[in-house]
């Protein structure tokens, strides 16, 4: 009994190991094939990132290409555009002087008479003008001659009014101080006298 | 001696608005005293007034009168003002109300200010007149025509 079940046990021992074997195995499989498709994604992606990054740079490239080539037309444009207009201006003008000039030769030659007349007035004009200025600043500079001569002739009157104010001042200081009661008493008479012959008293 | 003579005298003696201002106090002081016996201390020259004017009134009342006409002539008389900037002494003013008695034909009482504005003679007020006669006048007038510094040179 003891060996029967030992050899059952062995065979069953067997048989698991066995089984252990084969789940080791399909395990190692897995494992294998599971790597593979991980290092296949891996490159994918990275393939795919490349790409793109390629894609990218390219179109940033272009993109710079086009707006360059853009600025250039642009600049190359309007340098056309004002050469352009400026030689237009230029033909009008040249053309202008032209006509004006043939204008001006067919006015001279039909009324050279009165184009000499109309100058010759111009010419009188200019100088009653230039004599009328001449006038007008004359007259200008005779009136401030004259406001100066009369703000001096102010100033010294003031001046001399000061002066003759203190001149005032230190007589009378001088003829209350220095003057003798006598010369004083002189003076009341002959005060007196003139009120006389003025008929205050009368 | 008449009492129109007394009278006179009486305002002869008055040169001057304070000694005209005196005699009107003695005045009335005499008014005073006619009811009394006697007229004491009374001026000389008034007390000769009354006597003259009782020898011809009767009552102490006429005699009242009299002198309060008296009085109202003496505070009536006309007042010459005479402002100068010195003091005058006691000759001066009475050379000038002597100058004043012979020049002037009517009575005026003298009536002396000092005036320290004044510059040299005087200033005269006379019946509501007054004229600036000192130097002041005519220093003010040089200044205005401009020719002080001339009169001075």
């Amino acid at each position: 009994m003891f060996y029967s079940t030992l050899i059952f046990s062995l065979i069953l021992f067997l048989v698991d190991m066995l089984i252990l074997a084969h789940v080791i195995k399909r395990k190692d499989e897995l494992d294998k094939k599971h790597r593979r498709f991980d290092d296949k994604t891996s490159s994918i992606l990275m393939r795919a990132n490349m790409k793109a990054d390629d894609i990218i740079g390219e179109a940033t490239q272009t993109s710079k290409k086009i707006i360059r080539t853009l600025a250039q037309i642009k600049t190359k444009t309007q340098e056309e555009i004002d050469e352009n207009v400026e030689e237009g201006i230029k033909d009008t003008q040249a053309r202008l002087n032209v006509v004006l000039e043939d204008e001006m030769n067919k006015l001279i030659k039909s009324n050279s008479e009165d184009l000499r007349g109309f100058v010759g007035e111009l010419k009188q004009k200019a100088i009653a003008e230039n004599s009328n200025l001449d006038l007008v600043i004359k007259d200008s500079l005779a009136r401030v001659i004259r406001e100066v001569e009369e703000y001096k002739k102010e100033e010294i009157s003031e001046v001399d009014a000061s002066i003759d104010k203190l001149i005032l001042s230190i007589s009378k200081e001088y003829l209350r101080e220095y003057v003798p009661v006598l010369q004083h008493k002189k003076l009341v008479f002959e005060a007196l006298e003139k009120a006389k012959k003025e008929g205050l008293f009368s | 001696m008449t009492l129109e003579d007394a009278k006179q005298q009486i305002i002869s003696k008055a040169k001057t608005l304070q000694e005209a201002e005196s005699l009107m106090l003695e005045i009335d002081r005499a008014v005073g005293q006619l009811f009394k016996d006697s007229l004491e201390g009374i001026d000389p020259d008034l007390l000769r007034f009354v006597n003259e004017a009782k020898e011809n009134l009767h009552d102490a009342e006429s005699l009242g009168k009299i002198l309060s006409g008296l009085r109202m002539e003496i505070s009536n008389m006309p007042v010459l003002t005479v402002s100068v900037a010195f003091n005058l002494s006691r000759d001066d003013i009475l050379d000038i109300c002597n100058w004043v008695a012979s020049n002037v034909k009517k009575r005026v009482l003298l009536d002396f200010e000092f005036d320290p504005e004044v510059v040299g003679g005087c200033i005269l007020s006379f019946n509501g007149v007054r004229k600036d006669y000192s130097l002041n006048s005519l220093l003010e007038d040089l200044c205005a025509k401009r020719g002080i510094r001339k009169f001075i040179e």
